[in-house]
């Protein structure tokens, strides 16, 4: 029964972003559930941000916990390179309070925003209005941002 | 309106921590552009340790837990960084940070829709940061400093 009820559980917030999704023409998205032990869902898609595409993925889970994650740039920060960017993503980690830059195993620099969410309470609209916020920051920032990472990757 | 918002935002935690005889809590109204407040708490842990931490409200959907884990603890952040980047990979909720002085610190960025903010929900993630800390403040810091040397 307590099985059900977890399935249920991520089955609602997923089917609720996908709702969400469907009520407001969002139809760039493609959901995979993965079928593991967090009953984890995770919604592909890509951002435009200064005539790039940007890979991003909503991951949600059957914890309180939901993540955006954006790929910044893929292969970037390998070898010589890791120490340099990871010191740049650790001043902006300072700077920009909301965000949180790290580099995968795959030396992408990625941009992530974790967020929790009550029980039963998941808020598609806000996550909505947080991927507004990240493509608002990119718009401004990405040009910048890349400049540095690719100074600190030679 | 930004400005009532954000008293009012204030006003809930404080007037949470109120209710609750939540009294470690001390308010510091700042007067920035953000005209931000921070509650002020040392987290102490069972081995003794006081940790310096704050809860920074401002007039935006955002808000922010910081636990400093050691002052002017990291020399050069280039011999650390990958256990702080294996720590904020690994760290769903939690981003760990050094300061330009070498400070440590645990930030735990928190979103609530606007008029959604929740002071019950601050205070359950000030309670996990400290469950948290119980476990792995020694284990974190020892690796930084073998790492920095």
């Amino acid at each position: 029964m307590a099985e059900k009820k977890v399935d249920e559980k991520v089955s609602a917030k997923a089917a609720k972003l996908k709702a969400f999704f469907a009520e407001n023409k969002m139809e760039m998205f493609q959901d995979q559930n993965v079928n593991d032990e967090a009953q984890t869902t995770i919604f592909r898609s890509k951002m435009a941000v200064k005539g790039q595409l940007l890979p991003f993925a909503i991951l949600l889970d059957q914890s309180v916990y939901a993540l955006v994650q954006v790929q910044l740039a893929p292969a970037v920060a390998v070898g010589d390179a890791f120490e340099k960017v990871s010191t740049y993503l650790n001043q902006c980690n300072n700077r920009v309070r909301m965000f949180k830059f790290t580099i995968s195993a795959a030396g992408d620099v990625m941009l992530n925003v974790p967020m929790t969410f009550k029980d039963d309470d998941f808020n598609p609209a806000l996550m909505n209005a947080i991927l507004v916020e990240i493509i608002k920051f990119l718009e401004v920032e990405y040009a910048g941002f890349m400049a540095q990472v690719w100074t600190s990757a030679r | 309106m930004a400005d009532v918002k954000l008293n009012a935002k204030v006003e809930k935690l404080d007037k949470y921590f109120k209710e609750n005889k939540l009294d470690m809590f001390a308010l510091q109204n700042v007067e920035d552009a953000m005209k931000t407040g921070i509650f002020r708490v040392n987290m102490e842990l069972k081995s003794g340790e006081k940790l310096p931490a704050a809860i920074l409200l401002d007039g935006s959907v955002y808000s922010l837990i910081q636990v400093q884990l050691g002052m002017a603890a990291v020399k050069g952040y280039a011999k650390v960084a990958k256990i702080v980047n294996n720590l904020n990979n690994g760290l769903r909720m939690f981003k760990v940070t050094v300061t330009d002085n070498g400070d440590v610190l645990l930030n735990a960025p928190l979103i609530f829709a606007e008029d959604k903010f929740e002071p019950v929900m601050v205070h359950a993630i000030v309670i996990e940061i400290l469950k948290f800390l119980e476990t792995n403040h020694k284990v974190i810091m020892d690796a930084l400093k073998a790492a920095d040397k």
